[in-house]
């Protein structure tokens, strides 16, 4: 069944200055990428290929040199390092309100709470500070912080790398739940083909600012 | 030396906008030396007029500017309305007193704090570090001003040192000299010495906890050697820079001490030329200690590029 | 054993505060504790030593809680035709205490207002430069070296030999407090800065981003917050020095004149030869000047010695 790609890319080119300005480097150097709606891509490549630099076009957080970006939806991301990703000094309940508040939704406590719960946190943990909390947990607490936008699309940098196996695991798990109950479209950014196997409907391959390759995941 | 250049340019432009500067407030101060002359019904108005026009005080801005730099390449530096002198002879004097002063201070500072500092380093933690700490730290609360009033009281009482002026009147020995300066090198120096102390003692602690001070330590190098032939040098760098710093803040604190104890230093002759809007002699005033400052750090800097090598490279 | 370090630390701060409250206290309360009025001449008794002046045939006692002449209660007083100067008179005869306690109004208000005034411009400018970058922050922080090369007792008499030298008492003092504001806003503004440069690159400043937070909320949520600590420890170091730089002024004839009583103008009796050798009390204002700053440095050291004990 053909679906229409949710999340379009067109020849996205993305340069960095180096060094005084006198060199630049392609960070990304022309990615054509398309995204089957509710479907997982595992982005997998070496560090330094250019997948945050994607990742972080694609979440309008850069503005590329050059090229199209097409997505049907909100976009949310979430970072690998989740303890950085939130403030130290604000408690859980309002890191997660904070999306809903700054776009002065309604009831932003009550649904930031609902939303620990769904990402398997206890709601009563809600005030306490992200410190408190382990890894993993952290890590359930920036995803649920991104579910606040009701994303269409979810991109993942890195999101389970620095977690252990076991935690990988219940993440994981996790995503596939909340994406079957969702319909989320998600990219998932790792340089770990094994983990992006056992996520992802599809894997896209990247080397030097470029999709060089796509297949699907072989089971097992 | 492209590098002494570049600095020297940078300096020369600082000077360029201090005076600038200077020269821009005083149009937008209200009134000068020759207003409030007016209200004096003893001196004609022609005369007053006659000054402010020979001394282009009715001129717009850029021509007394102009005309300032050029009285200051004759080496006039404008005109003091107050002595009714050129201003040169008069700042020129008052400079080099403040020099003496400061120099002076600066030197006695640093002299203490540097065997006072490797002391309290290498006795970390104990009694007279510790000792050390209160007392700079009690010093600290003093405020220069009360330090200096308390010193020429302590004077004035005792009769031991001469109270305030630069000699006594008649002589002019080195000894006088010296006699007179006591008082406020004391008050400048303990002004400065906390500060000092504190960072040549942090300085000189690091450098001790290095890898190489231990295997000197371990190859029976005595304590006294190992503080100054090793851990002083190592500790260089942040004292040199520490040093034009320290120039800056005696200067600065000499001003107030010059006034206090009449030391006939840029600082008074400040304080009189602004209480009587005397505008070129403040304008000279101001960018001698500019002069004096940018010269200290300069000097830091030169210092600092002389002793570590690591600074030519960049 | 770090128990102790906080406890003891928390002690000082109690200590440094406690001091504080004592000296700010006592020169709200200046009307209360003093006997007279600041400005009350007494020509019979210039330069009274401390204690009680004009008592014959005596005794005169100390009478606690009070009413003055006008009505007004005072801590204490003797009675009249006596007189009590705890600290002494000066040469017109007027209370050094209470003189010391309005005095003190003068100075610390002109201290804290400047103060304030820094930091509320170092702090904009600070964050503005920080957080923007580019071309105004360059230009800010060209600016401010400036101002922090040049030792600021000499940018003071700079900016304030080029204003009006006649001014009343209370236009002085926002004059003064203004100009010593202006001229220190350069130090906290560069902390501020290196704050919110490192603060804006953490993690949860690019995620705030990624959902659409405005650059406003960014700052007032995730950055300044930030920058409070820095600006405390600023403050704490700013108003003793911002005291003294009013002190120097007045005592220079540059800030608060007569017959409006500021530490500073007190002082400057002892310009004259036999203040200094006769009458040691007139230099009470200064000493007034130490718990300020033993109390507003303590503080700042406090506040740094938590801020690191508790990892920010």
């Amino acid at each position: 069944m053909p679906h229409e790609p949710l999340v379009s890319v067109r020849g996205l080119v993305k340069r960095y200055a180096q060094r005084g300005g006198r060199h630049t480097v392609d960070a990304l150097a022309g990615v054509d990428l398309d995204i089957t709606d509710g479907s997982t891509l595992a982005l997998v490549g070496e560090s330094g290929c250019g997948k945050s630099t994607l990742a972080l076009c694609l979440a309008g957080l850069e503005q590329p040199d050059a090229g199209a970006i097409r997505v049907d939806g909100v976009v949310q991301l979430v970072f690998q390092d989740a303890a950085g990703s939130l403030n130290p000094w604000m408690r859980a309940v309002d890191i997660v309100a904070e999306p809903l508040v700054v776009h002065r939704r309604p009831n932003a406590r009550a649904r930031a709470l609902d939303l620990m719960e769904q990402v398997g946190l206890s709601s009563n943990r809600g005030d306490a500070r992200p410190h408190e909390f382990s890894g993993g947990q952290r890590q359930r607490l920036a995803l649920a912080r991104a579910l606040a936008m009701e994303p269409r699309f979810l991109i993942l940098d890195e999101a389970l790398s620095g977690l252990d196996l076991s935690v990988q695991g219940q993440i994981a798990n996790l995503l596939l739940e909340l994406q079957r109950s969702r319909g989320l479209t998600c990219l998932f950014i790792t340089h770990d083909p094994a983990l992006a196997a056992s996520v992802a409907d599809e894997i896209a391959v990247m080397r030097a600012g470029r999709i060089v390759g796509r297949e699907l995941p072989c089971p097992g | 030396m492209p590098w002494l250049i570049r600095r020297l340019a940078h300096a020369a432009l600082v000077l360029f906008g201090v005076s600038v500067l200077s020269f821009a407030f005083l149009e937008l101060a209200p009134g000068d030396y020759l207003s409030e002359m007016r209200l004096d019904p003893r001196i004609a108005p022609e005369t007053v007029a006659a000054l402010r026009a020979r001394h282009g005080l009715d001129q717009p801005l850029p021509v007394k500017y102009a005309r300032w730099v050029a009285s200051a390449a004759r080496g006039d530096l404008g005109f003091s309305f107050a002595y009714n002198t050129p201003a040169a002879p008069l700042v020129w004097t008052r400079a080099r007193n403040t020099l003496v002063l400061t120099m002076a201070a600066t030197l006695a500072a640093w002299l203490i704090a540097i065997p006072l500092g490797l002391w309290f380093a290498a006795r970390r933690g104990g009694w007279a570090d510790r000792a050390g700490a209160a007392g700079l730290a009690a010093l600290v609360s003093i405020p220069d001003l009360l330090l200096a009033l308390l010193l020429l009281m302590f004077a004035v009482r005792t009769r031991a040192l001469p109270a305030g002026g630069m000699f006594t009147p008649g002589e002019a020995g080195i000894l006088d000299l010296a006699a007179h300066m006591l008082l406020p090198v004391a008050a400048l120096v303990l002004g400065a010495l906390p500060v000092l102390v504190r960072h040549v003692r942090a300085a000189v602690a690091e450098t001790l906890q290095a890898p190489f001070i231990e295997a000197a330590r371990a190859h029976g190098i005595p304590t006294v050697r190992l503080l100054w032939r090793h851990a002083l040098p190592a500790a260089a760098n942040p004292l040199i820079s520490l040093f034009g710093f320290s120039v800056g803040t005696l200067l600065s604190a000499s001003l107030l001490v010059e006034v206090v104890m009449s030391w006939p230093g840029l600082g008074p002759l400040l304080v009189e030329a602004i209480l009587a809007r005397d505008l070129f002699v403040v304008i000279d005033g101001v960018l001698f200690s500019a002069v004096f400052l940018i010269a200290g750090n300069l000097l830091a800097d030169v210092l600092l590029y002389v002793a570590d090598p690591r600074i030519r490279t960049t | 054993m770090w128990l102790i370090r906080a406890s003891v630390r928390r002690r000082g701060l109690v200590a440094a505060l406690a001091l504080l409250g004592a000296v700010h206290g006592a020169v709200l309360l200046a009307g209360f504790l003093a006997p007279y009025d600041p400005a009350e001449q007494d020509r019979r008794h210039p330069y009274a030593p401390p204690g009680v002046a004009g008592c014959e045939p005596g005794p005169c006692p100390v009478r606690w809680f009070v009413r003055d002449a006008a009505g007004r209660p005072r801590l204490f007083a003797v009675d009249a035709p006596a007189r009590i100067f705890v600290l002494g008179s000066d040469q017109y005869g007027r209370d050094q205490l209470a003189r010391l306690l309005h005095g003190g109004r003068v100075s610390l208000a002109a201290g804290l207002l400047a103060a304030a005034l820094s930091l509320g411009l170092g702090w904009i400018a600070g964050a503005v430069a920080g957080y923007r970058g580019g071309w105004l922050d360059a230009v800010l922080m060209r600016a401010s070296e400036f101002f922090v090369a040049l030792p600021w007792l000499y940018l003071l008499f700079a900016v304030r030999a080029f204003l009006p030298l006649e001014v009343p008492p209370e236009t002085a003092l926002l004059l003064i407090a203004a100009i010593i504001g202006l001229a220190g806003w350069a130090r906290p503004a560069r902390l501020v800065r290196g704050v919110v440069l490192s603060a804006k690159e953490r993690g949860y400043v690019l995620a705030a981003r990624g959902f659409g937070a405005s650059h406003f909320h960014i700052l007032r949520r995730h950055v300044l917050p930030q920058t409070v600590g820095v600006a405390l420890t600023q403050a704490a170091l700013l108003v003793p020095q911002y005291v003294l730089a009013e002190v120097t002024l007045s005592f220079l004839g540059l800030g608060v004149g007569e017959p409006v009583a500021s530490w500073g103008n007190m002082l400057a009796a002892l310009a004259q030869y036999h203040v200094l050798v006769s009458y040691w009390w007139m230099v009470l204002p200064g000493v007034a000047m130490v718990p300020v700053f033993l109390g507003y440095l303590s503080l700042a050291g406090a506040v740094i010695e938590s801020r690191d004990s508790i990892g920010l």
